[in-house]
């Protein structure tokens, strides 16, 4: 199976607009993958009074 | 380790800690809103009225489908748990009762509206370009639907900031900003739509560039008008409460600049209407670009720092740099979008109404 | 088929009435049980800015460095005297930080403390933005939002908030409101007191005695 150069340049433009697009979003789909903070629970220490 | 110095004015120290609670990425975002709503709501009133843009109807659906598929990224990347933001969908605030009281705006844009507008553009775009009901009643009540819907859209960041901002000085000026937002948001999508119609037909359609532009005339002056008589109302009002000079110092600047832009995109509208040049009508699609943008950076960012006291400003240091990526990756991949239905989906249907001759059926 | 009589049948409707009426009644006993309505009463004259509160409800709560839970305003009157004003979450009965939310992180339970999800919370920060007191903020560790909770996991157990327990002026008096018999309803019916910024609409329950209108914003 050939692709014609015109499909090819096409597909082409469209992979470096999506991959630009994501390369550049990276750091907030990192966020979204990373390991989370821990939550801290609450505690009833002592407080005087 | 050094602890943050507490600046002067009064103002919480939580606001201190936080700084912008909403990212400049909003600003973006909220140019991509328009851009979508805009868009839609003149491939709906063409729908309805047969306004004379029907060739132009292709390019608008791509718009507004380009920039409406993308637009919550920037909402997303603003997230402080991202990871989280499919729990929208999953317990959406959307009922209130004693314990979730009210409804959530945010819940309603983004679990129920969003979904109902691309279906909404999407099933228009079909029924419309490829099987050609134009002037089926099933066309109008969905054109009648996704304008009413777009212009809710439209004017959704007014309606948020008006139901959560507790200012008073805000709250003045906030009656008029919803239709602000509306207007500019059909200026910016009909000159967005010029220059698509000059990239896609290497010349500005006569017939089609006229309308528009007056459409995008009209816009603005009313703008224009609306937001001069908002300033005038502040100053008339308020002048001289301390809030009052809090809120024109974070607002005066920007303000004249907005309106600036926006004096100078309806003179090039005027011009583009009389002489129909390429480089005036490209012009105008970057000032009004910049009038729009600068605008929801000014109600996204400068409103936002000020304090809850109304009495001082709250120091932000601006992430340019993330703002920056983001918005290059919400451009990038609506233009994406927009080359893909471009290339491969809307194709057939745009070569149609070229072949038509400008046919205003 | 067996018939009943009508006395039979009188018999069994009058208990089924008894039992429906008893039922009510324990779900009015628990609705009162659950009507409680947690406040404070600040009294500011009485407040010197030691800010012992500030420490214990950090220490308590596990409140990073930046952020406040309760803190203390000094104002300068324009007499020249010095005044120091605590102020925190306003556990108000019309809460504006609820109504934004779009997950439901933040609620209002029936005894009315408004607290937050921190596992539902997705950082939006509508309630931030919503809340006219300042009193939240984005939990740096956890990336939610946060605030005081009037230190619900103490008042369960019969204990005061970390900061109540902590004055040594008792300038916070801490109590349920709709009990005429507790002290901070005693004091709140007996004394002048104001609300910051009830103009909002919110209806906020921490109830002010001496408070300066400069501290008032």
């Amino acid at each position: 199976m050939s692709v014609d150069r015109r499909t090819f340049v096409k597909g082409l433009v469209a992979v470096a607009l999506a991959g630009g697009g994501l390369l550049a979003y990276s750091p907030v789909l990192y966020k979204i993958v990373k390991p989370k903070a821990r939550v801290y629970k609450h505690t009833t220490g002592s407080t005087g009074g | 380790m050094s602890y943050p110095s507490y600046p002067y004015g009064y103002m919480y120290p939580n606001e201190v800690a936080v700084g912008l609670t909403w990212l400049p990425i909003i600003a973006t975002y909220m140019l991509f809103v328009s851009i979508a709503s805009g868009s839609a709501i003149l491939l709906s009133l063409e729908v309805l009225f047969n306004i004379g843009l029907r060739r132009l109807t292709p390019l608008l659906l791509m718009l507004s489908l380009a920039t409406g598929l993308v637009y919550l990224l920037g909402p997303l990347a603003d997230l402080r748990r991202p990871e989280r933001a499919f729990y929208i969908l999953v317990y959406p605030h959307l009922v209130p009762s004693d314990t979730y009281s009210g409804v959530s705006l945010i819940a309603l844009m983004a679990g129920l509206m969003w979904p109902l507008l691309v279906i909404l553009l999407v099933v228009l775009g079909y029924i419309t370009l490829y099987r050609g009901m134009w002037g089926s009643i099933i066309a109008k009540i969905l054109a009648l639907a996704l304008a009413f819907t777009c212009i809710l859209w439209s004017t959704y960041f007014a309606l948020l900031q008006f139901t959560t901002i507790p200012l008073l000085t805000v709250h003045n000026l906030t009656p008029l900003i919803p239709v602000e937002l509306l207007l500019e948001s059909i200026a910016l999508a009909g000159s967005i739509a010029l220059l698509a119609l000059l990239v896609h037909y290497r010349s500005l359609e006569r017939p089609i560039a006229g309308i528009l532009s007056q459409v995008i005339l009209a816009c603005s002056l009313a703008f224009i008008a609306f937001r001069i008589f908002q300033v005038f109302r502040l100053h008339a009002y308020m002048t001289g409460s301390p809030e009052a000079t809090t809120f024109i110092g974070v607002f005066s600047t920007l303000n004249t600049v907005v309106l600036i832009l926006a004096v100078l995109s309806s003179i090039l509208a005027a011009h583009v209407n009389l002489r129909g040049s390429a480089i005036s009508a490209s012009l105008l699609a970057l000032l009004s670009l910049l009038w729009v943008f600068v605008d929801r950076w000014l109600f996204a960012v400068n409103i936002q720092s000020i304090s809850k006291t109304s009495l001082s400003v709250i120091p932000v240091s601006l992430d340019l740099a993330s703002w920056a990526l983001e918005s290059t990756a919400m451009t990038l991949l609506a233009l994406f979008v927009y080359y893909v239905l471009y290339t491969w989906v809307i194709r057939e249907p745009l070569l149609k109404l070229e072949g038509s001759g400008g046919g205003v059926g | 088929m067996s018939s009943i009589s009508r006395r039979e049948f009188v018999k069994v409707a009058a208990s089924a009435l008894v039992a429906t009426v008893a039922l009510s009644a324990s779900k009015a006993t628990s609705r009162e049980v659950g009507g409680r309505r947690w406040a404070m009463f600040i009294d500011v004259s009485k407040c010197y800015g030691c800010m012992a509160c500030v420490v214990a409800c950090a220490a308590e709560n596990n409140v990073p460095v930046g952020v406040f839970r309760t803190w203390v305003e000094r104002h300068v009157l324009p007499g020249g005297g010095v005044v120091f004003v605590p102020k925190q979450c306003n556990h108000c009965d019309n809460p504006p930080c609820v109504k934004p939310c779009p997950t439901g992180a933040t609620y209002r339970t029936a005894d009315g403390l408004v607290l937050v999800d921190p596992g539902k919370c997705i950082g939006c920060g509508a309630c931030i933005v919503a809340c006219p007191y300042g009193a939240r903020y984005f939990n740096p560790l956890t990336g939610a939002a946060d605030k005081c909770t009037f230190c619900d996991h103490r008042i369960k157990l019969g204990r005061l908030p970390a900061c109540v327990e902590a004055c040594p002026t008792r300038a916070r008096v801490f109590g349920d409101l709709s009990d005429p018999g507790s002290e901070v309803r005693r004091i709140v019916d007996r004394v002048q007191t104001r609300v910051l910024k009830p103009e909002t609409g919110a209806e906020p329950q921490i109830y002010y005695y001496a408070l300066p209108e400069v501290a008032s914003k």
